[in-house]
């Protein structure tokens, strides 16, 4: 059989989190980067693989799907040697992980990105940013790490829902907070520094799909090192944010 | 019922074939199988479950057959844990000599099932559960067949997703009591309620002591566990279901955003006590126009009757049209703006209506009620020139 195509900006957390899912189960995939700094999510040739030009995306064989949480039950419904854990035939532990990954959307995702875009993109975005945008974002962004770790994390979790391995969701979830590390490190504790039970939590994951985690995220790494440097230069030298980083669109 | 013991028997070697399979495969499969082959119908709905199995990647799309069929179990399990109830019961009605009962669909209790992980967990651990219907020919002799409490449904019919679930379990005909949580009266925000469900939303569920939230994961949930939920509506063929998957995490972030935006910002904003801003219903305006477009030129494009060109409907159908139903809200000029552009998404629309009828019209009743509260306000409100009442206060958003 043929590898399956994931096509993934490792910028973006929801690509991460399917490169991470395939390298972790030895899926037989083949990365294909799409860049969005370079707008290559927008060309005719990836809207014939995810008409709504956004990543990730894959294709294995004929077959095509967008959607990270859709991808990573997929991948994990159709490949043999991918463990129970990730996304459990029991119908109860199902139910319950399909329920965070609905939250998720609108929730941790919605404030996460939508405070990463207002913020640490919005310079590079050229996006008008409101305060009032800001503030709602990280309300929801603070409330929904609360109820991740009053809810999910409750006891000595070691995984989401006290499960002793982790799925789709813990993944999918942890790969989301990992983005906050662009916004900066004083950020990035200001709402993570409250929550030990989440930091625990992302190192377990870490640790589960080391070293796939940690390669997958060394690009998001570059990124923020670049972006600290250009805020840098701008306040010593008085200029603009550079605009070298040209993102197309939102990540 | 020749044919119920032909199925049977046929059933019989697949399954002996199956248990090889398992046994050369599976470190632990013979404690699987002890806890399985408990009372003489637990190896009939196992083999039942089996064999559908097979059929079931049999069905599909032969890339995932040889997949399934490297690995032997795993993946198969998958596809046939949500096809597995409806087959035992099958098998249940088939020994009893008795087609499948018209009535009420109950969740079936596989306890003889439970084996390690996988395939027909039938029950959470220290569920209640009531001996059920002991009397009769479909009481399987020995079965430990154990019927559920009916499912609690925590809904405001005003609210769509609570709609999508209603009127799943209705139309499916499963035993369920819906409980009304009414967010005009803040219900869905009082200690009782965020014990059911903390994040404090309806629509929600309890089935036994099992509780679940997200409309999208009940209705994934309901159609999973109860017997006699047709295929169509969450298949077990894995391609067919991912198709489904992407199309309900799409909505999330796409329709729904952009419809409930709009009814927050314009329709319920005085009784929200909402302040809006014209950019914010604008975005919301875009991406509900652009949303709508999306559905019809992606998933209904040709002459397709259900979303992706399905004979059937999927809850992917069923839960994007109650949502486009709450534009209804807004009035027909502001509804026409949107959807009259939309021919296709029209006749889907009343695709889906028909096929649930008359379950749909029903579960829509209150919404047309408000629909002409809020008209007749505004009527009111523009003659008299007078503040929009606040007797409909809504603490929160529909
Ligand atoms: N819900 C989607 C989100 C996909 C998404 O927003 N992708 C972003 C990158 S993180 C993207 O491709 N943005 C480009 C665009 O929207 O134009 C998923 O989980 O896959
Ligand atoms: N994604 C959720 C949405 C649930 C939701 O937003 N429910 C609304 C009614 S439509 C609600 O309960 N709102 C009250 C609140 O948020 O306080 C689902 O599909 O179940």
């Amino acid at each position: 059989m043929q590898p399956v195509k994931v096509y993934a900006d490792r910028r973006s957390q929801p690509s991460r989190a399917v490169i991470i899912f395939c390298r972790v189960n030895q899926i037989d995939f083949e990365e294909v980067t799409v860049d969005l700094f370079k707008s290559q999510h927008l060309t005719p040739e990836f809207k014939k693989v995810n008409p709504m030009g956004q990543v990730p995306a894959i294709v294995d064989g004929r077959f095509k799907l967008f959607e990270s949480h859709a991808i990573l039950r997929y991948l994990a419904s159709v490949f043999p040697g991918v463990a129970d854990h990730w996304y459990p035939a029991d119908l109860f532990t199902r139910a319950k992980i399909e329920s965070i990954l609905d939250w998720h959307h609108t929730n941790l995702r919605r404030g996460a990105a939508t405070l990463v875009q207002h913020t640490a993109l919005a310079p590079f975005l050229g996006l008008t940013t409101s305060p009032e945008a800001v503030e709602q974002a990280e309300k929801l962004l603070m409330q929904s790490l609360g109820v991740i770790e009053s809810l999910w994390l409750k006891g000595d979790a070691k995984f989401l829902l006290g499960n002793p391995q982790p799925s789709i969701a813990d993944l999918s979830l942890v790969c989301e907070i990992m983005q906050l590390e662009i916004l900066g490190d004083e950020v990035c504790d200001r709402f993570l520094g409250a929550h030990e039970k989440i930091l625990i939590w992302m190192d377990n994951v870490r640790k589960t799909t080391s070293p796939h985690f940690e390669e997958a995220h060394e690009l998001l790494f570059q990124v923020k090192a670049r972006m600290l440097q250009s805020k840098a230069a701008a306040s010593n030298q008085a200029f603009e944010p550079s605009t070298k980083l040209k993102i197309a669109s939102k990540l | 019922m020749r044919e119920c013991i032909t199925y049977c028997c046929s059933s019989l070697v697949l399954w002996v074939l199956e248990v090889r399979l398992l046994l050369s495969l599976e470190p632990d499969a013979p404690a699987q199988l002890a806890g399985t082959v408990l009372g003489p119908l637990a190896p009939c709905t196992f083999l039942a479950s089996k064999t559908h199995m097979l059929l079931v990647s049999g069905c599909a799309n032969s890339q995932a057959r040889s997949r399934i069929q490297r690995h032997g179990t795993e993946a198969s399990a998958l596809a046939a844990s949500s096809t597995w109830a409806a087959t035992s019961s099958t098998v249940f009605s088939c020994i009893s000599g008795t087609p499948p009962r018209q009535g009420q669909n109950r969740r079936l209790n596989l306890s003889a099932c439970s084996g390690s992980g996988g395939i027909g967990r039938g029950t959470p651990a220290g569920e209640e559960q009531i001996l059920a219907e002991q009397q009769g020919s479909e009481k399987p002799p020995q079965a430990s067949l154990i019927a559920m409490q009916p499912v609690k449904v925590y809904a405001d019919r005003r609210s769509q997703p609570s709609r999508a679930v209603i009127i799943f379990c209705r139309v499916n005909q499963i035993d369920f009591e819906e409980v009304t949580v009414d967010l005009f009266k803040s219900q869905h925000l009082t200690p009782e309620f965020k014990k059911v469900n903390p994040m404090g939303q309806v629509p929600a569920i309890v089935d036994g002591r099992f509780k679940l939230f997200e409309s999208h994961a009940i209705l994934r949930y309901l159609a999973s566990v109860f017997p006699r939920v047709a295929d169509h509506w969450y298949p077990a063929d894995l391609f067919t279901r991912a198709k489904i998957e992407s199309i309900l995490d799409w909505h999330h972030t796409n329709l729904r955003r952009g419809a409930a935006t709009v009814v927050q910002h314009t329709a319920l904003a005085p009784f929200l006590g909402l302040t809006t801003s014209p950019e914010a219903v604008e975005q919301a305006e875009k991406l509900l126009m652009q949303s709508l477009g999306v559905i019809e030129s992606v998933w209904l494009k040709g002459d397709a009757k259900f979303l992706l060109g399905n004979p059937q409907p999927s809850i992917a159908d069923l839960s994007l049209v109650c949502e486009i139903m709450q534009l209804e809200i807004l009035g027909d000029e502001v509804r026409d703006r949107f959807l009259g552009a939309h021919e296709k998404i029209l006749i889907w629309m009343d695709k889906v209506r028909k096929a649930t009828s008359p379950h749909f019209e029903e579960a829509n009743e209150l919404l047309f009620q408000v629909k002409a509260r809020m008209l007749q306000r505004k009527a009111a409100a523009s003659n008299q020139a007078f503040e929009p009442s606040t007797k409909l206060k809504i603490a929160s958003k529909l």
